[in-house]
């Protein structure tokens, strides 16, 4: 299976719909797995790739928002709600914890679907971002203290010369650090790699 | 009040002290004679017939009773006989007064109070069935939810290249199977609500415990109430009404839950039990860990409730049922030192064999 292979983890408690969502979503060739309750999924060690959750409300032990709350922040799959008891509050503080989609049962299998593309592309993009920055810490970590206490300098615009006073080296040693630098970071222009200390915080 | 009922309330009090004069001498008895009538006054009268009855008794009192009619001569003991007599009498008038008043006011709210009840239990009918509609529709959409993820996915398989024909058959005959689901719910429903003579068949009550559980599934769930069944497998069949059994398993279950509704802490479980009574009588016990019942003889009492939002028709309806089959429901209130103990189990028994179809 292709690592980009998108997963649908399907979390209620009725069988019945464990058993068409899984049908369903495999029948339009994503990789499905089901769960009957919050534990279960918890237990799960989930896979490497681009993934959505569709979660009932209502579900014995934990319930639906209180696994939202479990699994915010880390590498959460975007979640698509759906429900028998559609009532105003929970629905708003699914949506307002990050949720995609607040669906009633019985739910358009259109609409469903449509809610699942859109959840996996946000978790793709969310993967990305979390893939890159993984990336830009792992070169950060390469450099020396010398080489970090010289990055924002080289960021802020300064030159070799006027670095070299501030730092009370000379500018020959500069221009070494600076070449370390945009060797290790990997950065092709000053442009990239001040986008790239932009994005790690450092200015 | 009209004029004529004023006249005749002051007339009373002028007729109860005119009694009282000439029954006064002969039993040497004035100031409890004229007492007398000036409670009379007062209690059928009101305030000013009996302010009119002290000032006749006064001055009966005064002419007839004081050894001689007060004036500037009379020694100190007349006028505090007098005194007393007057003070008493206005006393008198006043307690009678106020006893009437608290009786008229209590009468005025429990009048507010059974009206209020009228318009609360309309209310309450009113949300009750917007409750079951949702429970009704939540029991429809699961298995219709199935139904069409089911279809589509059929459709799907179907459309494959090729053709995957076994997946498409296990979603069709999944499709028929939630469907038959839903219909099924809808008839359980339409039966629960259609208003029938007894009807008498040999039944389980054991089914019929599970099907109401199966009805209230949902709502256990979202209350995060824990269900536990004990039930005799051995079980005889009996003969009852099976949809008027399931109205009172269901209204029993139902107010345990709603007697949970306020626990925080301690356990929330409902007990569900079966079991033989001798061996000429089944028993079913529901058994909750609520706040209990303060009253238990009260509690089966129509219109009498504890809830803020019941009618107290439940528990009355449910035990014309039972004795409707020939049973008992009863009620026995926590036992038991442990706080985890507290709670309220309902039982009741339903005869075997004794009941014949009508």
């Amino acid at each position: 299976m292709s690592k980009d292979n998108p997963i649908v983890y399907v979390l209620d408690d009725d069988y019945r719909v464990r058993e068409a969502l899984n049908s369903l979503l495999s029948s339009v060739g994503f990789h499905v797995e089901v769960f009957a309750s919050a534990a279960e999924y918890l237990k799960f060690r989930k896979l490497d790739s681009p993934a959505c959750l569709i979660l009932d409300l209502e579900l014995p032990g934990m319930s639906g928002l209180d696994l939202q709350r479990e699994i915010a922040g880390g590498d959460a799959p975007a979640i698509v709600f759906v429900t028998g008891h559609g009532d105003v509050p929970s629905s708003v503080r699914a949506m307002k914890a990050g949720a995609i989609e607040f669906l009633l049962k019985p739910f358009d299998d259109q609409e469903l679907l449509r809610a699942i593309d859109a959840a996996i592309a946000q978790d793709r993009e969310a993967r990305l971002k979390r893939a890159e920055m993984a990336e830009l810490r792992r070169r950060y970590a390469l450099l020396t203290p010398r080489e970090r206490e010289v990055l924002p300098f080289v960021v802020a615009g300064l030159l070799n010369k006027q670095t070299a006073a501030e730092l009370g080296n000379s500018e020959i040693t500069i221009q070494v650090h600076r070449g370390q630098i945009m060797r290790k970071m990997a950065a092709s222009s000053l442009a990239d790699l001040v986008k790239m200390a932009g994005k790690l915080g450092i200015s | 009040m009209s004029k004529h009922s004023r006249l005749k309330h002051y007339g009373l009090a002028v007729i109860a002290c005119a009694v009282a004069v000439p029954l006064a001498g002969p039993l040497d008895a004035p100031s409890s004679c004229f007492l007398l009538a000036i409670i009379a006054s007062c209690l059928f009268g009101g305030t000013g017939p009996g302010l009119l009855a002290v000032g006749l008794s006064a001055i009966a009192f005064n002419f007839l009773f004081l050894p001689s009619p007060l004036s500037l001569s009379s020694p100190s003991s007349h006028y505090l006989r007098f005194g007393v007599f007057v003070v008493a009498a206005l006393a008198t008038s006043q307690l009678v007064e106020t006893k009437r008043r608290i009786e008229e006011s209590r009468r005025r709210i429990e009048e507010a109070l059974s009206s209020t009840q009228a318009r609360l239990s309309r209310a309450t009918q009113i949300a009750t069935v917007a409750e079951l509609a949702a429970s009704i529709a939540h029991e429809v959409s699961q298995p219709l939810s199935a139904v069409v993820a089911n279809g589509r996915a059929c459709i799907q398989w179907l459309s494959a290249e090729p053709a995957d024909l076994a997946n498409a058959k296990v979603a069709a005959e999944r499709i028929i199977r939630d469907g038959n689901a839903a219909g099924e719910v809808v008839r359980h429903m339409r039966a629960l609500f259609k208003k029938t003579a007894l009807e008498r068949v040999a039944l389980n009550v054991n089914e019929v415990i599970e099907e109401v559980l199966s009805l209230i599934h949902d709502e256990t769930v979202r209350k995060r109430i824990n269900v536990e069944t004990d039930l005799e497998k051995r079980l005889p069949p009996t003969l009852g009404d099976r949809v008027q059994l399931q109205q009172v398993i269901f209204n029993l279950l139902l107010n345990g839950i709603e007697a949970m509704e306020a626990v925080a802490d301690g356990p929330k479980k409902l007990i569900i039990r079966s079991r033989m009574q001798g061996s000429d009588a089944i028993l079913v016990e529901i058994r909750d860990y609520g706040a209990g019942v303060a009253d238990s003889d009260k509690v089966f009492e129509a219109f009498y409730t504890t809830k803020e939002k019941g009618m107290g028709m439940g528990l009355s309806i449910c035990r014309s049922i039972v004795e409707a089959h020939g049973g008992h429901l009863g009620i026995s209130p926590s036992q038991g030192p442990e706080s985890q103990d507290s709670g309220t189990t309902f039982f009741f028994s339903l005869p075997l064999g004794t009941s014949q179809p009508e």
